[in-house]
């Protein structure tokens, strides 16, 4: 892409703090975070790159004048179907399947990702309400089989008729989901056809377009959320632009995707579902990007703030696709990286069970209001971030930098009421159990993620972020097994770090079962087209030729198994010898992920879904090493204090070192406790932290 | 820490025993991860959409001597046959040829262990240090066993050898390696030797990987550690289940299904006693062991009875043993439910375990309901089961099986507080889930005409069941013309078989159909009053090129009066079309007015007809809303109490707060009665003259206090309160 300016500006909009890293020429990092102003977020946007222009002596509008760049995160679509607050829609799908919606498959309730303790309590588990009520459904005459043939054409005074009672209900978006859309395309072209002259300025969404997946449901629910997300994070994009623009930023925005790459604004208003958590993601490609510095290809990167624990894998420098991507408990069908969550964070209530005494932490959260007890503002159940204040790692004279006062007398009280008490425990011993208890919990997630998935720990370095992580790291990440944990300096704005380092990118996928053998030009002709539309989108964004990058593969199971596997394709086009190698990619991967022996090639092999990923790479520079210290980190000695260490079990004298006075080469050996301005850094016995170039800590001890 | 140190101060405190309760947790919740992860991995494995999306499937762990560890969320009925499963492979096999550490069995004898032939039971011993400490089963429903018929479920076997392979118990697994002379004789047995191939791999695979896990767990806890966590999560599930049974009312409580099969009828008898901490299941009074494929083993039974009590009574406790421990169940030999050799059995858990599920939740649910657990009381969930088998050639020429997933989207009963959904869950396995339309045409060669609710088909009540939904399907694109359907096995067309709670009325029946030469040449159009329809319940049939294979569930039961529903929820549910216009004026007595609203001065009107209607007369207390009676602290039901009288303790409506009889007689004997055809419940089916409805009302208000479904010459149903045990209302939300 032509070059404009000199900056890179991400910026990455949270549901509370609006967070904006900007990159110089040299690669040299600047990062602000302010408050997210929500009913009008460009407002947070645009005081976030204020702050940052401020930090490097320039106004706003001579930095957005002098950005080559402008990458966007933003939680609009989630928030948007998380508070319930979505636009309108009606959705057209084929007659006789109008109530597959509210349906939902029927039975929901594990697989709505309900917590065990709800699912097991039957009678007071609930079906969430469609995405698009029933009275908002009409079904066409119209009918395509498995095999792509159409049987029943478009009636389109039927889709006329349908479309104008739609509208007159009032609906600002109208969906089309017909059965086997994404294998012929045909009936549901004809009606975009018809919708577009009957309601020309209506938001649609074409299931072949958005989802273009085998399964009629979530196809279905992805048009239904698209429909009901799409108008509003259409009119706030178009909002953005104009602010930037207003501003002095000569381009477009760029939009990042949950798969982890960047649309302009234009097609991201189209898929709008694209964006829904697209901000952990983002954190992920920004643990890619740090570790590409570091010479790092395979990451777990984990995100503890204040209401969830998150974490995602990448393992040699790709990142997981998700499976069954869902958000308030509508699965939907659009390409995504995986960032899995459970509720054990700071905010997670820790409670004993009424009848057995037994100690449980989360899922309940006291979220951000009233929070932790030590917050003072009301909370009265003991959580997380009480524990470690009890246990130490919190000052509770300067947490946020100062910005807040932690009252420990009365999360002592709490916690001694609720807890050690019942117990028969003295506080600290309760306390330090309740940690040992967290950390266990979270290692048991971190080992579904990545052992139970046949990825071997071992070869893995932890990043960790958000403001809970570090005092819980360098617990549970030794007895996974990985070698190291890196706290990148980033890690209170890791995801506009992701933005800057992020490239354009158009993730093309198509449903198209075939059956092994499968010629290889059946391969081919697929593969080739989706890699002809994702050219053709780049070469528009104003990429030329040798600045696009193709990455393929292709979905796989044993015949008419439920679950695939992703196995990248290396060569195209392919010959009879790469299919047989694709094969046998297929097989190794899926006996690696569920075991020796577990491959059954006697039922025969099925290619499912064709993934082809475009990129329009974007020349930035390259991360910006900092300069090396003395070694000693004497200078960023603050004060001795007592802290658990989990290490010991039990309560130490420690060092504590003050992150911001650290310098590269500086080494601190544990016990200790490392203050950074958004979290504390617990260095358990014989643990080392050292600080690297690019001003993270890395955590690394002898296994 | 010293943990020793901390274990004495807690002794006294918790149920955890000399464990300190941190650990304990921990060690609990890796437990709890190792089977979700075996469970995962069965699904990801195995090819049949029963085991990944029906979730037709269940990982426990067993201790040593077999009693249930820990379970996973899975088909709840299959808990105590796997249990047994270990302990038959103990006793038939510790011997000879001898457990030794890595060898897994195979087995599947419906007369021993499981449920009927092709639920086949992986069973490994998991050794830890050379010693036998712990055992993990799985259960799938394999695709086919190579029976009479395609899929392991054989209408026309009249013998149990009629049904296909059958083992108690072989080594698959033999140290560590797949026996294939083992592998190989069970795959040539059987049809679509693909599919259930996959299904056995997932199988080993999900126990080998329960195996690992469980082993770095011993090594890093001790195994003698991690059986103490499992027996205290034992005796904790028991202690616990007994203390709630201490809250329950002491009495009787009975509940009667019929089974409507090929051609006659069948009876199944319960009768619930719950005395101080026990409960006890008799179902004396079942009819005898068949010559048609429903009877049932001991466990099987047993199995299914503990079913609903698991979510019902113990949703908040660990499913294993502890729960088992706490409930008899009696099943005289020789009779559906306790049957010997040679009976067939392979169409059970679609029929008589099914409805032993059923029973059980009718009587828990009518003993919560007078109970301060009554929130928790809940209609009847999927009253029948409507399955399909297709067996058929696919466009590659190769022989397919396929289980239909519609089965596994049956409507919910209505909640003491809520509608149930439709189409939902089953209560006993809410982990699972129906098949796409494009997964399943796409699996196998045929075409859905539609799969769509069926409006007007939940059981009325003041909260409403859920709604049964409607497919049609035929053959399409296949390596030839007709496919081969086993519809079975076709229970609830000749009444309604969901039956309602506390006065709710029961769900619409079923219909299993083929219309020859339906198939139109508008794909669109439902076959409708086509001529040449046929019955098609419990037989295998042929589905050519032109016809029309069609199937119906029936509706969730109801909860409560369906007078006594809110108008508007009535309103809500005409508008998105699951209630239509007359049956809201006709159940319901919701007049919609014009706009769409509800007409309150008509609906008032209306429902003062009905109630004239139910008594033949002007009720006595005809104020049209409910009346503010005092609760007293013995609940009978949603409207029924026992008071205190001027000389005695009387039964009282709850509704009106008019006495209904003396607290010594028997209600129903006071209630008004009016029986009715069961046709007046939802779309009609095959309708049969012996079977009737029967309901009760309050002979001074007229609300529904009870409703039954039976046949014209059973006695009426009668419970009886002994005591109540009352502490402070709870409702028992998690």
């Amino acid at each position: 892409m032509a070059d404009r300016g000199r900056y890179v500006v991400g910026v990455d909009v949270g549901g509370t703090c609006t967070d904006c890293v900007v990159m110089d020429p040299g690669g040299t990092v600047t990062v602000a975070k302010t408050f997210s102003t929500p009913g009008d977020f460009t407002t947070g946007v645009i005081d976030a790159v204020r702050l940052a222009a401020g930090d490097l002596q320039m106004d706003l509008k001579t930095l957005l004048a002098e950005a080559r760049l402008f990458l966007h995160a933003t939680t609009i679509a989630d928030n948007a179907v998380i508070t319930g607050n979505l636009t309108r829609a009606g959705i057209l799908v084929t007659h006789g399947f109008e109530d597959t919606l509210r349906m939902m498959r029927g039975g929901y309730a594990e697989w709505s990702g309900l917590p065990e303790h709800e699912i097991k309590n039957i009678p007071f588990v609930k079906k969430p309400e469609p995405i698009i009520p029933r009275e908002l459904v009409r079904g066409v005459r119209e009918r395509v089989d498995a095999s792509g043939t159409t049987l029943v054409g478009l009636d389109e005074a039927e889709v006329r008729a349908a479309v104008v009672d739609l509208r007159a209900q009032g609906v600002e978006a109208i969906g089309v989901s017909f059965l086997w859309s994404f294998l012929n395309p045909e009936n549901e072209n004809a009606c975009a056809t018809v919708i577009k002259d009957a309601a020309p300025d209506i938001f649609m969404t074409l299931s072949h377009e958005v989802a273009p997946v085998i399964g009629e449901f979530e196809r279905t629910q992805s048009v239904g959320l698209n429909s009901r997300i799409g108008p509003a994070v259409a009119r706030y994009l178009a909002e953005l632009e104009k602010r930037v623009a207003d501003e002095g930023f000569a381009g477009k925005p760029l939009i990042m995707q949950a798969y982890g790459g960047l649309l302009h604004p234009d097609a991201a208003a189209k898929t709008a579902i694209g964006l829904i958590e697209s901000g952990p993601v983002s954190g992920l490609v920004g643990c890619k990007a740090l570790g590409n510095a570091l010479g790092f290809r395979d990451i777990i990167g984990v995100d503890m703030g204040g209401t969830t624990f998150k974490a995602g894998v990448i393992s040699d420098g790709t990142i997981d696709y998700a499976r069954e991507p869902m958000v308030a408990r509508y699965h939907y069908a659009s390409p995504k990286m995986n960032v899995e969550s459970i509720g054990v964070a700071g905010g997670s209530i820790v409670a004993l069970e009424e009848a057995t005494l037994v100690p449980m932490v989360g899922p309940s959260s006291a979220g951000a209001d009233p929070g932790p007890v030590c917050y003072d503002r009301g909370g009265d159940r003991p959580t997380v971030t009480d524990v470690d204040l009890l246990l130490g790692y919190l000052d509770e004279r300067f947490f946020l930098g100062g910005r807040a006062r932690l009252n420990r007398a009365k999360a002592e009280a709490a916690f001694a009421r609720e807890i050690a008490d019942p117990l028969g425990m003295d506080v600290i011993d309760a306390a330090g159990e309740v940690y040992r208890l967290t950390n266990s919990l979270i290692y048991d997630m971190l080992h579904k993620l990545t052992v139970e998935r046949g990825l071997d720990p071992r070869e893995y370095v932890i990043f960790s972020y958000g403001g809970t992580a570090g005092m819980h790291v360098g617990a549970f990440a030794p007895p996974l097994g990985v070698k190291r944990v890196v706290v990148p300096s980033s890690a209170s704005v890791h995801g506009a770090l992701g933005l800057v380092t992020s490239d354009v990118v158009y993730e093309e996928q198509l449903s198209r079962p075939l059956r092994m053998p499968v010629a290889p030009d059946d391969i081919n002709t697929i593969l080739e087209r989706l890699m002809q539309q994702g050219q053709e989108r780049l070469l528009l964004d104003g990429f030329s030729a040798d600045e696009i990058v193709f990455s393929l593969a292709l979905d796989m199971r044993y015949r008419r198994q439920v679950h695939v596997v992703t196995t990248p394709v290396d060569a195209q086009p392919l010959d009879a010898a790469d299919v047989e190698d694709v094969l046998h990619r297929f097989e190794r991967l899926y006996e690696q992920r569920f075991g020796p022996g577990s491959g059954y090639q006697e039922a025969g092999v099925e290619l499912v879904n064709f993934r082809v990923r475009g990129t329009g790479v974007l020349a930035k520079p390259e991360l910006q090493p900092e300069p090396r210290g003395d070694g000693t980190a004497t200078r960023a000695f603050v004060e001795e204090r007592e802290a658990y260490i989990g290490s010991a079990r039990a309560v130490l004298t420690v060092q504590c070192f003050d992150f911001e006075r650290m310098a590269p080469a500086d080494a601190i050996d544990g016990p200790a406790l490392i203050w950074t301005p958004t979290t504390t850094v617990v260095i358990n016995e014989g643990q080392t932290a050292t600080c690297d170039e690019y001003k993270s800590l890395q955590l690394t001890w002898t296994p | 820490m010293d943990a020793v140190a901390m274990s004495t101060r807690t002794a006294t405190k918790g149920s955890t025993g000399g464990l300190d309760p941190f650990t304990f947790e921990i060690i609990r919740h890796k437990l709890f991860r190792v089977i979700d992860e075996g469970t995962i991995t069965l699904g990801k494995i195995s090819g049949t959409p029963s085991t990944a999306e029906g979730h037709d499937v269940l990982v426990a762990l067993y201790r040593a001597d077999g009693s249930v560890m820990l379970a996973g969320v899975g088909f709840l009925h299959h808990l105590l046959a796997a249990s047994q499963a270990v302990k038959e492979i103990v006793r038939n096999f510790g011997e000879d040829p001898g457990i030794s550490e890595n060898d897994t069995f195979f087995a599947n004898d419906p007369y021993t262990m499981a449920m009927h032939n092709p639920d086949v039971f992986m069973i490994s011993p998991i050794h830890f240090e050379g010693e036998l400490v712990s055992w993990v089963v799985n259960f799938v429903h394999v695709t086919d066993v190579g029976g009479m018929e395609v899929g392991g479920l054989c209408p026309s076997a009249r013998e149990c050898y009629q049904e296909g392979f059958s083992t108690k118990g072989l080594k698959i697994v033999e140290a560590g390696k797949l026996r294939r002379d083992v592998f190989e004789t069970f795959l040539n047995m059987i049809r679509d030797p693909g599919m259930t191939g996959l299904d056995l791999k997932s199988q080993m695979s999900a126990n080998h990987v329960v195996k690992e896990r469980m082993q770095g767990i011993y090594g890093e806890y001790g195994p003698d550690t991690v059986d103490e966590v499992a027996a205290r999560l034992i005796e904790q599930s028991e202690d616990r289940l007994r203390a709630r049974l201490r809250e329950l009312p002491d009495g009787v409580w009975t509940a009667r299904r019929h089974l409507d099969l090929a051609g006659r009828s069948y009876r199944l008898e319960l009768a619930a006693t719950k005395e101080a901490d026990a409960l006890t299941y008799d179902f004396t009074g079942t009819d005898p062991q068949a010559d048609f494929p429903i009877n049932c083993q001991y466990w099987a039974t047993k199995g299914a009875a503990l079913a609903p009590v698991f979510p019902l009574l113990a949703w908040d406790l660990t499913w294993n043993e502890g729960i088992a421990r706490c409930i008899d169940v009696i099943a005289p030999e020789g009779t559906l439910l306790n049957g010997a050799r040679p009976a067939p059995l392979s169409l059970n858990t679609v029929s008589t375990i099914h409805a032993v599920n059923i029973l059980s939740n009718a009587v828990l649910s009518k003993m919560l309901a007078a109970s301060s657990y009554h929130e928790r009381a809940v209609g009847c969930w999927m009253g029948s089961v409507v399955l399909s088998i297709l067996g058929g050639i696919d466009r590659h020429g190769e022989y397919v099986a396929q289980v239909g997933g519609d089965v596994f989207g049956m409507p919910e009963g209505a909640r003491a507080f809520a509608d149930g959904s439709g189409p939902g869950g089953h209560i006993v396995n809410v982990a699972q889930k129906m098949s796409n339309v494009e997964f399943e045409e796409q699996a196998f060669p045929k075409l859905f005409l539609y799969r769509r609710v069926v409006p007007d088909s939940a059981g009325a009540g003041m909260y409403r069941g859920g709604h049964a939904h409607e497919y049609a399907v035929v053959p399409q694109g296949g390596g030839t013309d007709s496919v081969t359907a086993v519809v079975t096995p076709g229970s609830g067309e000749a009444f309604p078989a969901a039956s309602g709670v506390c006065g709710g009325y029961p769900g619409a029946t079923t219909a299993h159909r083929l219309f020859r030469d339906g198939r139109d040449a508008a794909l669109d159009r439902p076959p409708g009053e086509t001529p040449g329809v046929e019955d098609v319940r419990a037989q295998s049939v042929t589905v050519r090129a032109e016809d029309v294979l069609y199937l119906r569930a029936d509706g969730g039961g109801g909860y409560g009066d369906p007078l006594d529903r809110n108008p508007q929820l009535v309103c809500d549910d005409v508008r998105s079309g699951l209630v239509s216009p007359e049956a809201a004026e006709a159940v319901y007595g919701v007049v919609i007015a014009d706009a769409g609203g509800v007409d309150a001065a008509a609906t008032q009107a209306r429902r003062l007809t009905l109630r004239t209607e139910r008594l033949g007369r002007e009720p006595r207390y005809a104020a049209g809303f409910r009346a503010d009676v005092p609760r007293s602290d013995r609940r009978i039901s949603e409207y029924l109490q026992l008071a205190d009288g001027a000389n005695d303790a009387v039964v009282e409506c709850t509704w009106c707060g008019d006495e209904i009889c003396r607290g010594s007689e028997a209600w129903k004997e006071h209630a008004a009665l009016r029986k009715a055809p069961v046709t007046v419940v939802g779309p009609p089916s095959v309708q049969s003259s012996e079977y009737e409805l029967r309901e009760f009302f309050c002979p001074s208000c007229a609300t529904s206090l009870d409703v039954e479904v039976a046949r014209v010459d059973d006695p009426v149903l009668h419970d009886r309160i002994v005591r109540w045990s009352l502490p402070a209302d709870r409702g028992g939300r998690a």
